[in-house]
C-alpha cells in the first residue's frame, strides 16, 4: 500500500485486505466537508510564533548516558541505526 | 480529597495509612478491573514515610508548602515518569524507562502527591472505549461486562473504584469527559494552553489537552490549582494569569446563560441519556439559571474535521518511534495506531492535502465560530458527553468508523480549545452511568466548576458507588 510505505508502516497482505476498505470508507466519510460552506478567518490571523532564546537550558538536557538508556543498540556511546548504504 | 487533607490535618490517620488503604483495594479489585499497567507501591509507601515525617514536623504548615500532601495521585500512562515505566498503552513502549517526568508529574509531586502508580489507556490515546489498549482492556466498575470509555480508560476506573483520589488524563477528542461519563466520575478538560503539555507522549498536539479526574468537582479545582499556568517548556502554554480555582465555587448560578445546542439534542442521541441530560438542565434552572436553545451550525462536520487533523497530527508524532533511540520499531504498533497514521499521512500527501487537510482547517474555523457567536449570548453550553450510554465490550470493535462517532460530541471543544466540565448526572436502568457535560469559553474554567460543584450541591450522583 502506498500510504503504508509513506508511513513506514509493515502491512502484511492479510491486514491490507481489511485496512484498504475501512481506510476507503472512513476518508469517504471525512470528505463530506467539502459541503461546508461559510466564510472562514484564516487560522493563521490568531496565531502568534513563539521563540526562546538559543541557549542551552541546563535543568533539561538530558546527559549521554541518559539519553542512550532506551537504547537496544550502542556502540561507545552512539546510537547503532539500521544500514542505508551497502559496504562496496 | 478534602476529607483526607482534613484527616491527615487532624493526625486522623497517616499518610502510610492512606496509602496503605488504597494500595488494599487496588490488590483486591483490580485484577478484575484492570485499570493499571505498573503500580509504585514501594515507592509510595517511601513517599508516605516522607510526608508524615513532614507533618509530623510541621504541622498545618506542611499543607500551606505541600497544598496535595500525602494525597495518591494516578497518572495515565501516557505522562512520563522518571524512572518508572511508561508505555502509552502500546507494545512499542512496552519496557521504556523515561529519563525525566512530565511538568504536570512534577507540579502534582511538588505539591506532595504521592505517585500509586499508571494507568491504562486505549495505544497513543487512540481510542473511545479501552479496548485499543495493546495490553488488556480495562473494564467499567459498574458493570464489567462494559467499556469504562476512552482513551483514559484506567484514570476513570481507578477514581470510580476508589483506587485513587484522583488521576490525571489526556483529551484530545473527549479522552477525558467521556471515560469520566462512562464510570460515573468528574472529567476536566482545560482550555488548550492551560496546562503544560511537556513530557506527555504527543497526540495531536494542537488539539491535546491535560487534565484529569475526580469524584468531586471541588477536587478538580484543587488539582488545577497546582497544574495550571506557563511553562517555559511548552511554548503552546499560556501566558494569562491563573486564579484559586476553588475561590468561586459556593457562587452558585442566578443569573446565568446556559446554552443547549439543538444539534447535540438531535440524530443519534439516545433518548435515556437525553432525558437524563435534559433533567440536569432544569436542576440548574431551578436553581436560578436561565436555559436558552442555541445552534452550533457545523456540527455535522466536527467528527470529520477532527479525524482529518488528528490523524495528520498523530501521523507527524508518531513519525519519531522507529525503535532507534528507544522503544521497539514500527511493527509493533497496533491497528489502530497503523489506520490513524496512514490515514493522517493520506491527508497530508500530495494531491490530497488541499482536499482534506486545508479543507478540515478551514471548517474548523467555522467551528470555532460558531462557538464564539453562541458565547456573545450564553455564559455556558450544556450538552451530552457521549451519544449513548456506556456499551459492552466488543460491540464497536469491528468498525473503526462507528466507534469514531461515540466522539461526535465531545470533539468540538477541542477543536476550538475550549474547557469542558463531564458531571455524572444520572444511570441507566441496568445502572450504568451518564454524564453531561458543561463547555464554556476559552479561560473560564472557574465559571465552569463553579456550576458543576453548584449542580453537585443538588444532586448527589457524584456520591455513589459501584458494588466491586
Amino acid at each position: 500500500m502506498y500510504v503504508a510505505r509513506l508511513s513506514s508502516l509493515p502491512v502484511s497482505s492479510k491486514e491490507q485486505a481489511f485496512l484498504q476498505d475501512q481506510l476507503g470508507r472512513i476518508v469517504e466519510y471525512v470528505g463530506k466537508i467539502s459541503e461546508a460552506r461559510g466564510e472562514a478567518k484564516k487560522a493563521e490571523d490568531r496565531l502568534t510564533n513563539v521563540a526562546r532564546k538559543d541557549e542551552i537550558e541546563g535543568t533539561r538536557v538530558l546527559s549521554q548516558e541518559e539519553a542512550i538508556s532506551g537504547a537496544e543498540k550502542t556502540h561507545n556511546g552512539f546510537f547503532v541505526v539500521p544500514a542505508i548504504f551497502e559496504e562496496v | 480529597m478534602r476529607e483526607i487533607l482534613d484527616g491527615l490535618k487532624k493526625k486522623s490517620f497517616s499518610v502510610a495509612e492512606v496509602v496503605d488503604s488504597y494500595k488494599g483495594r487496588i490488590e483486591t479489585f483490580d485484577q478484575e478491573i484492570k485499570a493499571f499497567l505498573t503500580t509504585t507501591f514501594e515507592r509510595a509507601h517511601e513517599e508516605a514515610e516522607i510526608a508524615d515525617k513532614r507533618i509530623a514536623d510541621y504541622g498545618d504548615e506542611a499543607f500551606k508548602q505541600f497544598p496535595l500532601l500525602g494525597l495518591p495521585v494516578a497518572h495515565k500512562d501516557i505522562y512520563l515518569t522518571e524512572g518508572v515505566r511508561t508505555t502509552a498503552g502500546s507494545k512499542v513502549l512496552e519496557n521504556y524507562i523515561p529519563q525525566y517526568s512530565a511538568t504536570v508529574v512534577e507540579r502534582l509531586k511538588s505539591a506532595g502527591a504521592i505517585l500509586i502508580g499508571k494507568t491504562n489507556l486505549d495505544a497513543w490515546a487512540h481510542g473511545s472505549s479501552g479496548e485499543n489498549s495493546d495490553f488488556f482492556p480495562t473494564r467499567n466498575p459498574w458493570n464489567k461486562e462494559f467499556v469504562p470509555g476512552g482513551s483514559s480508560s484506567g484514570s476513570a476506573a481507578a477514581v470510580a473504584a476508589g483506587f485513587v483520589p484522583f488521576a490525571t488524563g489526556t483529551d484530545t477528542g473527549g479522552s477525558i469527559r467521556l471515560p469520566a461519563a462512562f464510570c460515573g466520575v468528574v472529567g476536566f478538560k482545560p482550555t488548550y494552553g492551560r496546562v503544560s503539555r511537556y513530557g506527555v507522549v504527543a497526540m495531536a498536539s494542537s488539539l491535546d489537552s491535560m487534565g484529569h479526574l475526580t469524584r468531586a468537582v471541588e477536587d478538580a479545582a484543587l488539582v488545577l490549582n497546582i497544574t495550571a499556568g506557563k511553562d517555559e517548556f511548552d511554548a503552546t502554554s499560556l501566558d494569562d494569569p491563573i486564579s484559586d480555582y476553588s475561590k468561586s465555587l459556593g457562587e452558585g448560578v442566578k443569573g446565568l446563560k446556559i446554552g443547549l445546542p439543538k444539534e447535540y439534542f438531535s440524530g443519534g442521541l439516545s433518548k435515556k441519556v437525553e432525558e437524563k441530560v435534559k433533567e440536569a438542565a432544569a436542576v440548574l434552572e431551578k436553581l436560578g439559571a436561565e436555559l436558552l436553545e442555541v445552534s452550533l451550525p457545523h456540527t455535522e462536520y466536527a467528527i470529520s474535521v477532527y479525524y482529518i487533523i488528528q490523524t495528520a497530527e498523530v501521523s507527524s508524532n508518531l513519525a519519531r518511534y522507529d525503535g532507534v533511540r528507544y522503544g521497539r520499531d514500527r511493527s509493533y504498533f497496533g491497528e489502530e495506531a497503523k489506520r490513524r497514521i496512514m490515514l493522517g499521512t493520506h491527508v497530508l500527501s500530495s494531491g490530497y492535502k488541499g482536499q482534506y487537510y486545508n479543507q478540515a482547517k478551514r471548517v474548523q474555523n467555522l467551528v470555532r465560530q460558531d462557538f464564539q457567536k453562541v458565547f456573545d449570548k450564553v455564559d455556558l453550553v450544556l450538552a451530552p458527553v457521549s451519544p449513548t450510554p456506556p456499551f459492552k465490550l466488543g460491540t464497536k470493535t469491528d468498525d473503526p468508523l462507528e466507534m469514531y462517532l461515540s466522539d461526535v460530541f465531545s470533539v468540538s471543544a477541542n477543536l476550538a480549545g475550549l474547557p469542558a466540565l463531564s458531571l455524572p448526572c444520572g444511570f441507566t436502568k441496568d445502572n450504568l452511568p451518564i454524564g453531561m457535560q458543561l463547555i464554556g469559553p476559552a479561560l473560564s474554567e472557574d465559571l465552569l466548576f463553579r456550576v458543576g460543584h453548584t449542580y453537585q450541591s443538588e444532586t448527589d450522583w457524584h456520591e455513589r458507588r459501584p458494588k466491586l
